[in-house]
């Protein structure tokens, strides 16, 4: 963080306000009061100095210990600033019982965030539009994330689905006066269920048509609530890294690099050089392989099924190179903290070589296939058009941000490994149409093989484990014959990593947009808190308003442009 | 006048005679010095030498356990010597130690891991062969206790422990030096006393394990809730480890005036009879000449029937009940249906006295104080007889008392198949109740001790606390 | 027929041509949820090919398939979703449990996922994996293949109607309890006897 901003941030905010730095030195001001917290947000979004412009997370921790002082949960704002490029957080102690303001007129991306937080805590915000459960069904009693929820609590759920969500989501009408019940209105409530045939996972929308306009959305989520968050407070640093294989599963190894980024951040772990370039290259591949599902599908929705079938061919490659690396496919758990789990095979470098020369090639084809076709364009030209204040205003990233025209991109914007030594462009759109989200995933994967083409060149040598007796874990073959080694290893496993107290936030530029995780740690093996900031919960809360007006196939060619992955959006 | 030591910088007080590592557990600083040999309900020895710190003016690092602490000391644990120190005793002890961590049971509560985690070096140098002890690598020296000699680290517990607490002296390491080894005074004996499961508790690493519970459970597992030991009138302090509202054993829990640090092992394996697979669990009532399971609302009118119909009720309550039961049958049961109830409390052992210099007791019921302080009279002649129902409530521990004459029986509490059928046919109803570790209330042991618990696993099964029980007592 | 045009005639019973009508021509019902579902679409794409054992035509639609193929977490709340799409379907029907989620639940042990699919419906195979590679569903579907034929026995050990599928979600039979809900509960003795928050052991 700049100097200048930090000094004006604790000059303008520090009046009965506590401001500290977390534990990666980023500004934490504890704001005084529910109005006082939204109010410094909104200060710090209009400040023509500072612009924190970007709600990139809200959301809350239970603070039942009393560690972080006298209050039963500290609500907590991520803010980012474009321009500036620099991030802040504002937390909050609340009491039990006691009500917080809702941000969502300043920032309307809070909105579902809010919701969120209320089905997890309990926390009520005063002055929000719609405060309903998000992602527990309308039946559950309590609050999940609260630590008196323990983990396993079942309870009976509903045996029949209703066709309203919670308690009128929906006006009957714009201006009020249709009867719904009259036989020829041509008003009807549609349910694009959760069983969908598009392949997207389990999201649902119910919209209110007007022949095949869709006059009004709502969506509904939570049907694939995992519980990973909840998990995260359950199970040690290490056993936690499968479950992030499972929140974005089209690019696992982006998620697995992004975790094991921000545990060896807190504990203040730098990894060796080559571990270093083999985890950029992961991220690239899972870029390329998201994308590559992402148009695929869209274009199977569409009608253009070759696109699929020609673009799988690179996808098994790809899987095939995985499996190589880290013996898995799909969920591949390749990063540790402090090393990977192994190191490159042997054929490696070939193989990405050959990957290389030969991707480009295929992306020209389907390009050719789509890029100038009068079908694909008449379908995805000003479908789904998404401004760039809307982006801004939803606090929006990644492909669908930058096809609207919001340069962001945390490779180049913040850049983290050796992203800075590395020669690549950033995709920007114009118009946040499909077509656009089309191009601009087309141009990443280009840019990716480059970078890619960049990094198997200078792989360097050396060791992958960093040399730190805290997380390095001993190899196999000395687990098996010598006695420190087998206790170490046995230490490791089943007690658990012990990471110091404090809390941070870190992200990277996953393929979906920004991946966040801020975790709360009290010492100890296992995290207080582990929330995931996930990209997709935020795009498809904007879908809601980009449908609105269109027909129901253009929401589905814009639901696949999107890139909604069930696994993250739920968590 | 204070007596302060100075431990890492901050001030700490102690009492005349301290040793410095006694001064750091009275400060709860204990965590700062590891250590193996020493134990505080053992005599010291200093023979591991891995509680070595730096003691201000003395030129060689002195072992905390057995200093003196003397007023102005000032004592340093985390410098640099110290820390070569604990190395290179973590170094040695693991130079012969087998790699048996996977199998063994101590692993995830062993001293020996969590120090060398903590203070040991990362890898080992060790070219050499282990040494192995052929006869005693797995020697069961009772059928209680299982000894590892490979895994002793001879901090010599054991030893000290049947020497000066037990006072059975049947442990005695022979030989010197690397040949050093663990036997039994007597081959033909083996371990005599009741105590043996401490062994298990007060040994470091997984040398001796006890057999009850050897391979059933990682201890990663289990969840610990104290609790207070029923099996005698002692009333050890135990914590209860349990997985899932199943109970793996019991270990105990430090208590200055009932029992120290310790508990025999009567009381250590009792927790079968609450997970006894013949336990009742399901009310019962008696229908053509056999008792099947019901629900609670048709037992609970049967028993209102019962009573109600009947002029003159006994009441047995078992020594083992908890004093707030013992009031509360006593209170609610003569509000319901009036005043044709007898009260009296039954034990079974006869008069209590000591059985050993330690902890066992005659008695083998847990609240006999408790009883009398309730105002219940004991039964006479050990007989219940000559009434229209007799209502029986025992916990598990109490004597089976005879009835003779009644005409109906009712059952409460915590009873196996086998006890129930010594009545014969005139068993009518059977309702289960909780055991003490699934329940919360007060017992009043031999020495007057009133100790409060509450529940400490979920009771798997449909047994109710008597509250409940006798609310169900209506049309 | 034959190379040369002329016919051929194969008599047989009319259950093993139906068996073999059923067996070659499965229509699956694709209920992808989360990770297993990509795997599926893997299965489905031209590298490991499942249309060339007949089950090619993937029409979402409950009514025209028989083969449910669960791959991913069914959560509490997708649970019902699922009850109704099997109870659409109509009989000869046959459900994958493919995954590790849909067969026990997998790694989520959770308040909001259900342990297997089996709680709420009857499966017939059950493929595990965390996802199973294409190679597994292939695997799956052939042993189907050999249970419609009958070679295999089908072997329905909890066959949970409808009645049962509800119950189960709403929890009629459930008695377990955990040891802070016995507590909270106050299903030990009176609170006006002992509080049972507060426990302190005389003599510590």
């Amino acid at each position: 963080m700049k100097n200048s901003l930090a000094e004006q941030i604790k000059t303008r905010y520090s009046d009965g306000r506590k401001i500290e730095t977390d534990s990666l030195g980023e500004i934490v001001i504890w704001a005084k009061s529910p109005t006082d917290m939204v109010d410094t947000a909104n200060d710090l979004k209009n400040d023509q100095e500072t612009r924190y412009n970007y709600l990139t997370d809200l959301t809350a921790y239970d603070n039942v210990d009393g560690v972080d002082g006298d209050g039963r949960f500290v609500l907590v704002y991520q803010l980012y600033s474009l321009e500036n490029r620099s991030r802040v957080r504002l937390k909050l102690l609340l009491r039990e019982g006691d009500h917080a303001k809702s941000v969502s007129i300043h920032f309307t991306g809070a909105n579902w965030l809010e919701r969120e937080v209320f089905d997890m805590y309990g926390i009520i915000f005063d002055n929000h539009p719609n405060l309903r459960r998000i992602m527990m069904d309308d039946r559950f009693v309590g609050h999940p994330l609260r630590k008196d929820y323990s983990l396993r609590q079942r309870q009976p759920f509903s045996n029949n689905i209703g066709l309203h969500l919670g308690t009128n989501p929906l006006p009957n009408t714009n201006e009020g006066r249709v009867n719904l019940n009259d036989f020829y209105n041509p008003n009807v409530l549609l349910n694009l269920g959760p069983s969908h045939p598009a392949m997207h996972g389990t999201l649902r929308v119910m919209c209110r048509v007007n022949g095949e306009t869709i006059e009004d959305a709502a969506c509904e989520l939570g049907y694939l609530h995992r519980a990973i968050e909840k998990l995260g407070e359950n199970k040690t640093y290490h056993q936690w890294i499968v479950y992030t294989d499972r929140l974005n599963y089209c690019s696992s190894l982006a998620n697995n690099v992004a975790y094991c980024m921000a545990v060896e951040k807190m504990m203040g772990i730098s990894i060796t050089e080559r571990t270093m370039v083999i985890r950029v290259m992961a991220m690239e591949l899972a870029r390329i392989i998201d994308h590559i599902v992402c148009v695929a599908i869209n274009a199977l929705d569409l009608g253009a099924m070759t696109v699929f079938w020609h673009f799988y061919y690179w996808r098994e490659e790809a899987y095939t190179m995985i499996e190589s690396m880290c013996g898995m496919r799909l969920t591949t758990s390749y990063t540790r903290i402090g090393g990977m789990s192994q190191d490159l095979p042997d054929n490696f470098v070939a193989r990405m070589k050959r990957f290389v020369e030969e991707f480009p090639k295929t992306i020209d084809e389907i390009s050719n296939l789509l890029t100038s076709n009068r079908i694909w364009i008449d379908r995805t030209r000003d479908v789904g058009v998404i401004t760039k204040e809307e982006a801004i205003k939803y606090s929006l990233m990644g492909p669908v941000a930058r096809a609207s025209g919001v340069d962001f991109d945390l490779r180049r914007d913040r850049p983290y490994y050796n992203y800075s030594s590395l020669d690549f462009d950033v995709a920007v759109g114009s118009n946040g149409d499909v077509y656009d989200r089309y191009l601009v995933r087309m141009e990443e994967m280009r840019q990716s093989t480059r970078i890619l083409k960049q990094c198997v060149d200078r792989i360097p040598t050396g060791p992958i484990w960093v040399d730190d007796k805290r997380v390095k874990i001993p190899n196999k073959q000395d687990v098996y014959t010598k006695m420190e080694d087998l206790i170490h290893h046995f230490k490791f496993f089943m007690d658990g990593v012990d990471v110091p107290s404090g809390d941070a936030y870190s992200s990277i530029e996953a393929p979906n947009g920004e991946l966040g995780f801020y975790i709360v740690s009290r010492g100890g093996p296992k995290a207080w808190r582990m929330r995931v900031k996930s990209p997709s919960f935020m795009l498809f809360q904007n879908f809601e308003q980009v449908v609105k007006g269109g027909k129901i196939p253009d929401a589905v060619a814009t639901l696949g442009s999107i890139n909604i992955i069930a696994g993250e959006l739920d968590r | 006048m204070c007596n302060n030591i100075k431990i890492d910088g901050e001030a700490v007080e102690f009492v005349q005679g301290d040793t410095i590592l006694q001064a750091a557990e009275r400060a709860g600083k204990g965590h700062l010095i590891p250590r193996y040999c020493y134990h505080p309900g053992l005599p010291i020895a200093g023979t591991c030498r891995m509680c070595t710190v730096e003691v201000e003016k003395m030129p060689k690092l002195m072992t905390a356990c057995s200093t003196i602490a003397t007023d102005g000391m000032v004592v340093n644990t985390k410098s640099e010597r110290v820390l070569k120190s604990r190395a290179g005793v973590m170094e040695f002890l693991l130079t012969n130690h087998p790699l048996d961590c996977p199998v063994c049971d101590k692993a995830g509560e062993c001293e020996l891991q969590d120090n060398n985690y903590r203070y040991g070096p990362v890898t080992s140098s060790f070219l050499e062969e282990k040494r192995v002890y052929s006869k005693a690598a797995t020697k069961k020296l009772s059928p209680n206790i299982t000894l590892n000699m490979n895994r002793c680290v001879h901090c010599e517990r054991c030893v000290r422990f049947t020497e000066e607490v037990v006072k059975s002296c049947d442990l005695m390491m022979i030989n010197r030096g690397w040949h050093k080894e663990l036997t039994l005074s007597d081959e033909k004996l083996g371990l005599t006393s009741n105590y043996q499961g401490c062994l298990s508790d007060i040994c470091p690493v997984g040398a001796h394990t006890f057999n009850d519970f050897r391979f059933k459970k990682r201890s990663w597992f289990l969840e610990q809730y104290p609790s207070v030991c029923d099996r005698c009138s002692k009333g050890c302090n135990i914590s209860v480890h349990s997985e899932n509202g199943v109970v793996y054993r019991f270990k105990p829990h430090y208590n200055e005036k009932v029992n120290g640090h310790w508990i025999c092992d009567e009381g250590r394996l009792s927790y079968h009879q609450v997970m006894d697979a013949t336990r009742i669990v399901k009310p019962l009532l008696a229908h053509e000449g056999s008792l099947k399971s019901t629900s609670w609302e048709l037992a609970g009118a049967a028993v209102n029937y019962l009573i109600t119909s009947a002029s003159k009720v006994k009441v047995v309550i078992g020594t083992d009940a908890t004093n707030e039961e013992m009031k509360y049958i006593q209170a609610s049961l003569p509000d319901k249906f009036g005043k044709k109830f007898e009260f009296s409390s039954y034990c079974g052992y006869g008069e209590d006295k000591k059985l050993d210099h330690m902890l066992m007791m005659k008695d083998k019921t847990p609240n006999s104080n408790g009883a009398s302080a309730c105002k219940l009279n004991h039964l006479d002649g050990d007989l219940v007889g000559d009434c229209d129902v007799a209502i029986l409530i025992r916990y598990g521990r109490s004597g089976v008392p005879q009835v003779k004459n009644c005409k109906k029986i009712i059952i409460i509490g915590v009873w196996t198949q086998k006890e129930i059928g010594s009545f014969g046919t005139n068993v009518e109803v059977v309702l289960p109740g909780l055991a003490t570790t699934e329940k919360s209330g007060t017992y009043i042991n031999c020495d007057g001790v009133s100790q409060n618990f509450s529940p400490a696993i979920a009771h798997l099964g449909e047994g109710l606390a008597v509250n409940s029980i006798i609310s169900f007592f209506k049309k | 027929m034959s190379k040369d045009g002329s016919a051929m005639i194969f008599p047989m019973l009319l259950e093993e041509a139906a068996k073999w009508a059923r067996k070659n021509s499965l229509w699956p019902m694709p209920f992808g949820t989360s990770c297993c579902g990509i795997e599926m679409m893997s299965t489905l794409s031209s590298h490991y090919d499942l249309s060339r054992f007949g089950a090619e035509v993937v029409r979402f639609s409950p009514r025209q398939c028989d083969m449910l193929l669960v791959a991913g977490t069914i959560t509490t709340k997708m649970a019902p979703v699922l009850r109704t799409i099997y109870d659409q379907m109509l009989e000869p029907k046959w459900v994958l449990a493919i995954g590790a989620c849909s067969s026990s639940g997998g790694i989520f042990d959770t308040y909001s996922v259900l342990q297997g699919i089996d709680e709420i419906m009857p499966v017939d195979v059950y493929v595990p994996g965390c996802p199973p590679i294409p190679e597994g569903f292939l695997y799956a579907v052939l042993h189907l293949q050999k249970i419609i034929e009958g070679k295999i026995p089908r072997a329905l050990s909890n066959k949970p109607t409808h009645e049962d599928a509800v119950n189960a979600m709403t929890y009629k039979n459930c008695v377990s309890r955990t040891r802070d809900q016995v507590i909270k509960a106050g299903l030990t003795i009176t609170p006006e006897y002992v509080s049972t928050e507060k426990s302190k052991q005389e003599g510590r």
